[in-house]
């Protein structure tokens, strides 16, 4: 009772307003229902998850152990990474095969939309759902980190843009001046809407078209407001999201100024994360929802995560409502388990961010740096991208590798109507699952390789960044800690047990 | 001075020259540091491997088991007021799942794309081998009008 009264007292209008503003939308909806396939997962044994921590800082020391055996005396590398030694190749990319990919891109998104809309409400025979949660936000997004940003060539959205454009809509040039404070936080608030979607709303192919169309009207408007140039940029979330993926690939891809010619060039992998210069602070948030989003993602079904609110939070709220009869009682514990799983999502983007400018803020007092916290939070946030990268690939792989088997069935049948358009025989009853050994080791293994790869980023963007070796290697202490925190965190995720039970009560 | 007897290419043999050229023989040392580095790591990687594996394989399972798992549908299951309960099998052990249940529909084993009938207060099972290693779901697909939908029992299978 008295935490009701301190709040009652405390919170004035405004506030009143932002906090039913927030309950409201953090309001219960329908239970979850499966939208795929259960995923084949088997938490990772207790020995290859104390191998893998061992293994972690075995690797950690090994790294600063080798950059520091490098000379004192020794030259600082050059600016750029494409490496000295190492042979550049470039080469245009032809007008044609821009043609066939973004005829595609932009085929499979009106499929996607269409479907939702005519094919069947079952997720699992719609081929909607597997098309955009599946083969684009998974299966392309892991092609972009080798590949390249092919995603900023083939962009369905700029491609209505295009056809808009020459319709006569001129979206070239901006009607209101982007606001510089903004930064990517449209882009962001487009990428936790996702979370959102795909954490807490009952998925149906349906709904999924209905957010795809409500994301094309706001990049139109977006575009039309701010300019086609500044709102994919800053505004459009899936370029951005491809754009830090792809920054990690052997291939970087270069549009010819004032034109839409399109070039490659090959570079040494990871260096675009290296080279990329700061942007703004909003892109640091943006790189750190993309690990604490994922992170949320495996931490919210687990056992853990829930008893955290079934015995400890629920003894703590209870005594405040007092006298209530059985039934108002279930509906507040509802209300509030809804409240607790869905704002874990943001407290968890704050906890991340906290944390890490707080290790930004101790790197810079023990090295003496001038630069200010923000500006070395913002330049050092790409050498989180792999441990963020690899940790997705590994929570989501099976999910993939699962799905994507449907996808010929699905190609074949793709509204669910019954229909065999490429003349497969039916879908097996049951097909050979995924050698549980194998996921295991990959998992582990390519968390380590995220997490020294993550190290050694951040070591070589300190060498751009501070004028001596000696300052390099300071600042590197406590990022190293850093990222020894989030690599564990991601494995103990691994090692957890899951429970959907109460996930399937409270949404 | 030349000692009588020594060879020409002694130099070769004597001890390196230190005070000449100290940048590449920084160099060097630190060439050698970090091959040192690199080769201790990978030993350290191997041994943490083997010692972990060997040291935490307590309880391996011998041979294949049989093992059955009772489990009854109650109210509480249906709304989620008690914890699923998870049953524990290795890879090759023939499993038995007996589930009674007060509601109709149908037992799906999520993974295993396994799916049975039940009828209320019958006893139902499932029995299979279990080939795959891995985390299997067993709901309740109810035939009523809301379409219960419940996590009965999580199967996990490890292993060998």
């Amino acid at each position: 009772m008295q935490y009701c009264t301190v709040l009652e007292v405390s919170l004035r209008w405004p506030c009143r307003a932002v906090f039913f503003f927030v309950l409201t939308c953090l309001l219960p909806d329908t239970a979850q229902a499966h939208a795929f396939e259960v995923p084949y997962v088997l938490p990772i044994p207790l020995w290859i998850y104390m191998y893998a921590c061992m293994a972690m800082l075995v690797l950690s020391f090994a790294a600063i152990g080798y950059y520091s055996a490098t000379p004192a005396t020794g030259s600082l590398p050059a600016t750029s990474s494409s490496g000295a030694g190492v042979k550049d190749y470039s080469s245009a990319v032809g007008h044609s095969t821009i043609l066939v990919l973004r005829t595609g891109a932009i085929g499979l998104l009106l499929l996607t939309i269409t479907a939702g809309f005519i094919g069947t409400k079952d997720p699992m025979t719609n081929i909607n759902m597997t098309l955009f949660w599946v083969v684009f936000l998974l299966g392309f997004a892991y092609l972009t980190a080798i590949i390249g940003d092919v995603f900023a060539i083939i962009s369905p959205w700029e491609t209505m843009l295009d056809v808009c454009e020459t319709c006569g809509l001129d979206f070239s040039k901006a009607r209101v001046i982007y606001p510089r404070a903004l930064g990517y936080l449209p882009a962001l608030c487009c990428y936790i809407a996702l979370i959102w979607i795909e954490l807490f709303t009952e998925q149906s192919p349906f709904v999924l078209s209905v957010a795809l169309v409500a994301y094309s009207v706001i990049v139109f408007i977006g575009a039309w407001l701010f300019g086609r140039e500044t709102w994919l940029r800053y505004g459009e979330f899936f370029g951005v999201f491809f754009r830090l993926i792809g920054a990690m690939a052997p291939v970087a891809y270069i549009r010819t100024s004032g034109s839409s010619e399109w070039q490659w060039r090959s570079r040494l992998p990871f260096s675009g994360i290296v080279d990329d210069p700061k942007e703004h602070f909003s892109l640091m948030l943006f790189v750190l929802f993309m690990l604490s989003s994922t992170i949320y993602d495996g931490l919210h079904d687990t056992q853990v995560w829930l008893d955290i609110y079934w015995k400890h939070l629920l003894q703590l709220i209870e005594p405040m409502w007092g006298a209530v009869d059985p039934k108002e009682r279930s509906t507040l514990i509802i209300f509030w388990h809804t409240v607790y799983q869905r704002s874990g999502l943001i407290l968890l983007l704050a906890l991340y961010v906290g944390v890490y400018l707080s290790v930004i803020a101790v790197a810079k007092w023990i090295a003496k740096i001038d630069a200010s916290v923000a500006s070395l939070a913002q330049r050092f946030a790409y050498s989180l991208i792999p441990i963020a990268f690899v940790y997705n690939f590994t929570h989501y792989f099976t999910f993939l590798v699962t799905q994507i088997k449907a996808l010929p069935w699905l190609m074949s049948d793709p509204f669910g109507k019954g229909w065999n358009l490429l003349n497969l025989s039916r879908v097996p009853e049951q097909s050979a699952l995924l050698d549980m050994a194998f996921i295991w080791h990959m998992e582990v293994g390519l968390i380590l390789i995220g997490h020294l790869v993550s190290v050694c980023v951040a070591h070589l963007i300190s060498l751009r960044v501070f004028h001596s070796r000696r300052q390099a290697l300071l600042t590197q202490v406590p990022m190293l800690i850093l990222m020894m925190v989030y690599t564990s965190v991601g494995l103990w995720i691994l090692s957890l047990h899951l429970s959907q039970r109460f996930n399937d009560l409270g949404g | 001075m030349r000692i009588v007897g020594q060879r020409d290419d002694a130099g070769a043999l004597a001890a390196p020259d230190f005070s000449a050229n100290p940048e590449n023989r920084t160099e060097k040392a630190a060439r050698f540091a970090k091959l040192a580095i690199a080769a201790c790591t990978a030993i350290m990687l191997v041994g943490l491997y083997v010692g972990t594996k060997y040291s935490y394989a307590i309880g391996t399972p011998s041979d294949e088991q049989s093992r059955v798992f009772h489990i009854d549908v109650s109210e509480a299951c249906l709304h989620g007021t008690e914890p699923a309960p998870v049953f524990e099998a290795h890879q090759g052990d023939h499993v038995v799942l007996a589930v009674t249940s007060l509601y109709s529909g149908g037992l799906y084993l999520h993974g295993l794309e396994t799916e049975v009938d039940i009828a209320p207060g019958m006893e139902t099972t499932i029995t299979f081998t279990a080939e795959h290693a891995g985390r299997f779901f067993l709901h309740l697909h109810g035939n009523d009008e809301s379409h219960t939908h419940a996590e009965l029992a999580v199967l996990e299978v490890a292993p060998r």
